[in-house]
């Protein structure tokens, strides 16, 4: 799992360092009040580590690998709709599209074709401690100022739907 | 020591099975196909009762060469109710059999594995999207001989797990509904030891 910090970098919590800086921080889209949806940088504290079965992810030319049981904040590129955050094992060639945006450096907001590439069966994660109605800024490549796809363990049916004219 | 055959009933939920089902009978969805009997040749073993069925068949994962259809997702909560833990994922293909209200009672289609060489710790498992009448017949081999040791009906929500050496035929249904089953191939971690 990677995630993206006040540097505008992509960290990857996969192959984690002996010691990490305490100053690093990593974005989150807090939706926990839907009324006003917010980017935050939180403080990278605690990790929680599990196994899990992985499916990798095609987010318009970026892959990235997340667990299965996740969800994703999809929406779509015709339409000025809400977000909404969704199951990845719902995804089924349901043409959704992902939610691109990255806090530091994004003018607009951006929308890309999702496709399942490839799934492990077993996989270890480590995931920073969020709060609830919290989704991870995922960056999709390691290039400077990447972009983002949204995603989370679990969320509460009140902040399942973000409202974009409330982020922008 | 797991037995030869394992059979579980609602292994997901009744929505689960309600959407696995529909997907199949009222999605537009590419069905390919294939003579069963020619399919399994050369591993494929004539028995006395052995019919020549004609069947379509659905890839949904195959690790070599690699392709993932978009409908996956579907699947994951089969995959999450095996209980047999997953090394490596082989494949995943759904097969359809439409009905024959001509074929012989008690015939099945020729006798398989999966695998030309089947890999060690192989499982195969087969999820039944519906009800219907073909039932899958377990074979045993002893000196070469091939016997009936099983017959599974399918049921919506019914799967079945078995070594992947275990020879195993699939039958043709007579009912006006098709025989659509899901079948996995995987490589299991060996502290499972074999079924």
């Amino acid at each position: 799992m990677q995630i993206l910090t006040l540097d505008n970098e992509l960290f990857s919590l996969n192959n984690l360092p002996d010691e990490v800086d305490e100053n690093t921080r990593f974005a989150v889209l807090d939706n926990s009040d839907p009324k006003e949806p917010d980017f935050f940088f939180m403080p990278l504290v605690f990790l929680e580590s599990f196994n899990a079965p992985a499916m990798v992810l095609r987010i318009g030319n970026d892959e990235v690998t997340m667990p299965i049981d996740w969800s994703i904040a999809v929406g779509d590129s015709s339409s000025a709709c809400d977000i909404e955050v969704l199951p990845l094992t719902s995804l089924n060639d349901r043409g959704f599209e992902a939610l691109i945006f990255n806090p530091l450096s994004s003018f607009r907001v951006e929308f890309k074709k999702i496709e399942i590439v490839n799934f492990y069966s077993d996989v270890k994660w480590y995931f920073p401690k969020m709060k609830n109605g919290q989704l991870l800024a995922t960056p999709l490549n390691s290039e400077p100022k990447p972009n983002c796809a949204y995603f989370v363990k679990e969320i509460s049916r009140q902040s399942e739907i973000i409202q974009l004219d409330r982020i922008l | 020591m797991l037995p030869p055959v394992i059979i579980a009933d609602d292994v997901i939920s009744v929505e689960n099975q309600i959407d696995l089902e529909t997907y199949f009978t009222t999605s537009p969805i590419p069905w390919n196909y294939v003579n069963a009997n020619k399919q399994y040749e050369p591993p494929g073993v004539g028995a006395p009762d052995s019919f020549n069925y004609k069947q379509f068949v659905h890839l949904i994962y195959l690790d070599d060469p690699h392709h993932v259809n978009q409908s996956f997702p579907l699947f994951v909560p089969l995959l999450s109710a095996i209980p047999i833990e997953i090394e490596k994922l082989l494949m995943i293909k759904a097969s359809m059999t439409v009905s024959d209200p001509n074929r012989p009672v008690n015939s099945y289609g020729k006798a398989h594995v999966d695998f030309t060489e089947p890999p060690d710790n192989l499982i195969t498992c087969v999820y039944y999207t519906g009800d219907s009448d073909g039932d899958t017949v377990i074979f045993s081999k002893v000196d070469g001989v091939y016997t009936e040791t099983q017959r599974v009906p399918p049921k919506r929500g019914r799967m079945i797990i078995f070594d992947g050496k275990t020879y195993h035929a699939g039958s043709c249904p007579t009912s006006s509904e098709p025989r659509i089953v899901v079948n996995f191939n995987f490589i299991a971690r060996a502290s499972n030891g074999q079924p």
